[in-house]
Formats: C-alpha cells, sequence, structure tokens
C-alpha cells in the first residue's frame, strides 16, 4: 500500500511526463482496437444490408455504384433503367420487383423514389404519421426528421438539378405525411416518395391549367397557351390536373430489388439475366459487398503490418525513455537505500510506478475505444458508402 | 397427467387447430375501380374472395376520387382489379402497392381505340401532343373476356389454389353469348349516344355511333340540344342511347327528333339491380328493339 503511495505521488509530480508515456501507451492499444472495432461495424452494417437484399436488377455497368446507390442511397448514379424492367420482373412470376429512383435530394438526403412494396420488404413501419397516398406526399427516415425537425404536416423541397439548368428539373414542395421508425439502416437518412412523385420532380408528370374546348375549326385538336401554370407544390386542389405524358413503361428508374418467391425462381431468373447482349444485369448485393469487403480487408492487412512496425518502433523508444528515467534516478535509489530500504523494497516501488502507468493508459485506451469507435464506425461506413 | 388437464390439453390444441384453419381461410380482399369487374371477380373467386367497389351509387368511377382513408382500404387490399388505359383516374395520382395491382388490360394494346389528342405546352419545351384512350373497353365482350382471363389468373396466383376452371368456362360462355347478340344488332342505322362510351361497342360489331357529351341523367340544356340539333343536320340518326336513365325532359326532347330512345348502361357504375351479363343483355335487347322499331 505504501509503494502504491508513493508510487502515485510520483506520478503525480512528475504530472506531465507521466500523462505523455499513458498517452503514448493507450495510443498503441486504442489504434488497433478501434481500427478492428471500425472495420467490424463497417462490414457488419454493409454484409446486413446486402444480405437483406437478394438481387438487384440495373443498367449493365458498374455492379458497385448499382449496389452503392441501391442498397445505401449513395450519390453514384448508375445507368437509368425504365419501368419496363421492373415489369419484366412481375411478368417473369419468379419474384416481387421493387423499383428505385435515386436521382433527388432534398436538405442534404436521398429523396427515393419506390413504390410501396419497399416498406413491406425492408419491414419499415411508421412511427408518425401515415403512409404515403397521393402525389406530393413524403415519407422521412427517422434521422432525417431528427436532423431537422421535421415532421407530419410540415413541408420540404426537393433541391434544384443545377442551379444554372433552366431546363432541369424545378424544385417540389413536399408535404411531409408520416416519420419512420428508426431501423439503424440508410433509410433512417432518406425522404421517400411515390414512384410517380419522383417522375413529377423528374418533369415528366405535371399539371396545369384546363385546357379550353377546340378552338381550331380545321382540327380536332385543342390548343393551349404556351403560358400554361408549371406547378411546384401539389395540393388537393392541382392534383387531379397532374398527368403523366407518354408510355409508363419508358419512365426511368435506377434500380430494381428483386425478391424472388423461392431458390428455384431465383436460380430461374437469375437466368434470365445471363445473356451479356442484354442492357440490364443482375447482381447479387452479397457477392458485390463481399468482394468490397474483400479488398478492404486486403488493404487492412497492409496497415496491420505498418501499425506493428509502428508499435514497436514507440515500444523501443519508450523503452529507452524508462531505461533513461532509469539511470537518472539512481540518486534517488541510493537515497531510499541509505534511508533503510531494502533492495526490493526500491524495485517494488518502481515496478508499482510502471504498472500505475501501464493501468492508466489502459484505462484511456478504453474510453478511446468506447468513444470514439462508433463515430469512426459511422464516418468510415458513410465515407465507404460515397467513394465507392 | 390427470385427466383434467389432458381434456384442457385437447381443447387447447383443437381451439388452435381451428384458429389456424380460419386464418388460412380468410378471404382474399379484392377491390376493384368498375362494376364490372367487381362482378367478374364475385362469378370467379365465389366464397374464397371479399370483393368491395367503393365507388357511391350514382358517381361515375372514372372521375369519382377516393378520400385519404378509402385509399389506405386499397392499399390493405391484396388485389386491387384495374381496368387499365387510365380509366379511375385517381390511380395514376394513388400511391397503391404494386404487389396487388392487376392490369386488366395488359397486353391488349392493340387493340384499343386511340381518341382525341391533347396540344400544349410546357415553359420553353415546346408544343407536344398526348393521344388518349377510350376506356370502356369491355363494351367489347372479347376484351372484356380477356379481362376476366386476367382477373381468374391473378385470383389464383393470390389464393395459391386452382380455383374450379368451370368459373372462368361459365363466365366466357356468357360472354360469347352477349358477342353474339351484339353481332346480331341490325346495322346500318346511324346512333347518337349522349357520352362517348361507346366506341368499343360501336368498332366490333359495326355500329355507326357518333357521340354528344352530356351529363348522366342530368336535363339537357339549350346548349345540349343544339349540339345534338347540329349532329343532326348533319346526318340524320335513328337511336339515340343514353348511358342513364334519362330525365324526362331529355327523353321527351329525344321523342320530338323522332329518335327511339334507349338505355344503355356500360356497367361500370354501382347501383344496378342485375350483374354485368345480365345489364348487358338487357341493354343489347334494347338496343336491338330501338333498332328495329319503325
Amino acid at each position: 500500500m505504501q509503494s502504491l503511495y508513493l508510487a502515485w505521488r510520483y506520478i503525480s509530480f512528475h504530472r506531465v511526463q507521466s500523462f505523455l508515456l499513458v498517452l503514448a501507451l493507450a495510443l498503441i492499444v486504442a489504434v488497433p482496437l478501434v481500427l478492428n472495432s471500425v472495420l467490424s461495424a463497417t462490414e457488419s452494417q454493409l454484409t446486413a444490408r446486402a444480405d437483406a437484399t437478394p438481387m438487384l436488377i440495373g443498367s449493365r455497368g458498374s455492379s458497385l455504384d448499382l449496389t452503392m446507390s441501391s442498397l445505401y442511397f449513395s450519390d453514384d448514379q448508375p445507368g437509368r433503367i425504365t419501368l419496363a424492367s421492373s415489369e419484366r420482373v412481375w411478368d417473369s412470376g419468379f419474384a416481387v420487383a421493387i423499383p428505385l429512383y435515386n436521382r433527388f435530394r432534398a436538405q442534404q438526403a436521398p429523396v427515393i423514389g419506390t413504390t410501396l412494396d419497399y416498406f413491406d420488404f425492408r419491414d419499415l413501419s411508421l412511427a408518425e404519421g401515415r403512409s404515403l397516398a397521393v402525389l406530393g406526399e413524403v415519407v422521412l427516415g427517422a434521422r432525417f426528421a431528427e436532423r431537422t425537425g421535421l415532421g407530419p404536416g410540415d413541408t420540404v423541397i426537393t433541391s434544384p438539378d443545377n442551379l444554372f439548368d433552366l431546363a432541369g428539373s424545378y424544385p417540389l414542395r413536399l408535404r411531409v405525411v408520416g416519420v419512420l421508425a428508426a431501423n439503424g439502416s440508410p433509410d433512417d437518412t432518406a425522404l421517400f416518395v411515390d414512384l410517380k412523385t419522383a417522375w413529377v420532380i423528374e418533369g415528366i408528370g405535371h399539371g396545369h391549367e384546363d385546357i379550353d374546348p377546340p378552338t381550331d375549326s380545321e382540327s380536332d385538336n385543342q390548343v393551349a397557351n404556351a403560358a400554361i401554370t408549371q406547378y411546384r407544390e401539389i395540393t388537393e386542389e392541382n392534383l387531379d390536373s397532374f398527368h403523366f405524358h407518354g408510355d409508363p413503361e419508358s419512365y426511368p428508374l435506377t434500380a430494381v430489388i428483386a425478391d424472388p418467391y423461392d431458390e428455384r425462381s431465383a436460380t430461374l431468373l437469375r437466368g434470365r439475366y445471363l445473356d451479356s447482349e442484354d442492357p440490364e444485369q443482375l447482381v447479387i448485393p452479397q457477392t458485390v459487398i463481399s468482394s468490397l469487403l474483400d479488398q478492404l480487408f486486403a488493404i487492412k492487412a497492409i496497415f496491420d503490418g505498418i501499425l506493428w512496425v509502428v508499435a514497436t518502433a514507440t515500444l523501443l523508444t519508450l523503452s529507452l525513455t524508462v531505461y533513461l528515467s532509469w539511470q537518472l534516478r539512481r540518486g534517488e535509489r541510493y537515497t531510499l537505500y541509505k534511508l533503510g530500504s531494502h533492495r526490493l523494497t526500491v524495485v517494488r516501488l518502481l515496478a508499482t510506478e510502471a504498472l500505475l502507468l501501464i493501468a492508466l493508459s489502459l484505462l484511456v485506451a478504453a474510453a478511446l475505444h468506447v468513444i470514439v469507435s462508433p463515430l469512426a464506425s459511422e464516418l468510415a461506413t458513410t465515407w465507404m458508402v460515397s467513394n465507392n | 397427467m390427470n385427466l383434467k388437464n389432458l381434456s384442457l390439453a385437447t381443447a387447447l390444441l383443437a381451439g388452435s387447430f381451428a384458429a389456424t384453419n380460419a386464418q388460412a381461410e380468410e378471404p382474399v380482399t379484392v377491390y376493384t375501380v368498375t362494376q364490372h369487374l367487381a362482378d367478374f371477380a364475385e362469378r370467379l373467386g365465389g366464397d374464397a374472395i371479399n370483393v368491395t367497389f367503393p365507388v357511391p351509387e350514382g358517381q361515375d368511377p372514372a372521375f369519382w376520387r377516393p378520400s385519404i382513408a378509402l385509399i389506405a382500404d386499397y392499399q390493405q387490399a391484396d388485389l386491387i382489379l384495374l381496368n387499365g388505359v387510365d380509366y379511375a383516374q385517381w390511380v395514376r395520382n394513388a400511391s397503391l402497392p404494386r404487389r396487388a395491382l392487376v392490369n386488366t388490360a395488359r397486353g391488349l394494346d392493340d387493340q384499343l381505340i386511340r381518341t382525341d389528342t391533347v396540344t400544349h405546352s410546357h415553359g420553353d419545351g415546346g408544343e407536344h401532343s398526348h393521344a388518349s384512350t377510350a376506356t370502356h373497353l369491355w363494351l367489347n365482350f372479347d376484351l372484356a373476356t380477356a379481362q376476366a382471363e386476367a382477373v381468374f389468373s391473378a385470383l389464383n396466383r393470390e389464393l395459391e389454389s386452382d380455383l374450379p376452371d368451370s368459373n372462368l368456362d361459365e363466365l366466357k360462355a356468357d360472354l360469347t353469348e352477349l358477342n353474339q347478340l351484339a353481332e346480331a344488332l341490325p346495322r346500318g342505322h346511324e346512333i347518337i349516344t349522349s357520352h362517348p362510351r361507346y366506341q368499343y361497342l360501336a368498332d366490333r360489331y359495326g355500329l355507326s355511333i357518333r357521340s354528344v357529351n352530356w351529363e348522366a341523367g342530368a336535363t339537357p340544356t339549350e346548349e345540349n340540344w343544339a349540339e345534338l340539333d347540329a349532329l343532326l343536320d348533319d346526318q340524320a340518326a335513328k337511336v339515340f342511347i343514353w348511358e342513364a336513365e334519362p330525365a324526362t325532359a331529355g327523353d321527351q326532347g329525344i321523342q320530338n327528333r323522332n329518335l327511339n330512345s334507349v338505355v344503355f348502361a356500360p356497367g361500370d357504375r354501382a347501383g344496378t339491380d342485375s350483374d354485368f351479363i345480365e345489364l348487358m343483355r338487357q341493354n343489347l335487347a334494347a338496343l336491338q328493339a330501338a333498332l328495329e322499331a319503325e
């Protein structure tokens, strides 16, 4: 007990040196721990989402872009497909098809156009309000709602495509009708609209004033004024005037989630996308994410090697510091000896100091691990999603 | 285990089986956007399904808009039977689960009739047109048969069991009979209808039909009569078809113009006493009588 008291007094007296020693040791321990936690959290988050999404259909091209955009709502823009791709899956009778259109943003969050089937598929429930019912409505992810303080009854405006592109999509003011319960996935940070609302933002669907009866006696065509009003908000009053042009099956999507009815259906559906001339591809998110993680772990192995070298160098430096300190404290040891302390008592005193420093370092390392890991995991997942 | 406990366990087990069976036998919920599809579904699905056609009597299902609560009811349905071709305009602006939607006009594109074209422009986008499609396709009974087949197939899929083929065969036989009745209608007479809803009837059965655009059941205004007189000046007609029972003054005005007045209900609205097949039999018989009358 006496040794502990004396050791503590010594550490307290030399607090700056002790602090630096504790910090150096704590960092050596904490960095690999945090790194491992971050990687394992990132892995489990990415894998869980991929595991829960059996198949994705999208434009032939980067399967990683397609997966990142469809599962994690990243900014990646895979090539467009059309609603016909979704109908193709339905017509096959092998899977439920859930179309996704991830192109627009509102307050830095993705606005996902989809059908109500998405909410059933992801098992998303409402914490507040109601589900989407008509054009112009939006349901918010839990974290987006928390971040912005928005809820049912409020409105949110989509971001313009490009400030300098006057022909680009107009912002649309969306009515918030519900907030989803948090489920710890990218759904928490997104906004969900009906696919048709997304097409209104795109400019494919629009409303305008009533067209007058024919005035041109030479033709049956009805000719409307070029100054027809473009609505930027869908209200109860103008809802019925909204309509879409062209064949609905030609309207754009970024992906289709395919949820096969059984193993046999999954195999048969995959067989339909084997033709390399097919403009669409079918990807298995699990495979894509697994390949991404393999790359990540290859990088981690290199990083681990570097970390070991740095840790060894730091430990050697610390050993040198301890040795020099031991030499500098020769007089102190001699005084203790002269005062009647046994040689072993002196050794025990110094050992207690070392143990105290190590214990403090481990405490700091544990604290760093607990505090930094969750934040770093989130940052790492966000970084992974936005940079792949 | 004593006898009392054994009988309690047996009772609980029996109760559990009964609950499971009741759950398994829970009827499939079907919502439709027209009365004729509701009639088809009821005939094809029988007791295995619960059919709801929520459009109130007197409302035109093509232009009716449901409340948010009713849209929520549609969202909960196992199947939503659509007529397709943009009939029931509320559907295009509503959020409905795709898993439940059945477009009974899917695959019939090449048999649909294109109608008026609307031309307009938006901002600097230049003028563009979009054609509309005649919506009452079931008045061509071949297309009605295709719709019945689509309904049958969807019900079979949803019930995960085979409905008796005889259900479909009997309905198809009735529709074939309607086809024969319509094909037997006298040709060569001009017909005017109170609303442009009969394009498929005219096209399939070789009838010469022109239309005014009158509100069903309302007394025609001076403007309405002028519209009709202009058509008659252009070419005389023998029969005037109302889509719903006309107001007395309206019927009188038709008879004053030497037209045989007949009601031919399209069968999409709620509130008729007969089912679709019987209603069409009555329609065709009345039309035949009007065409053959002096």
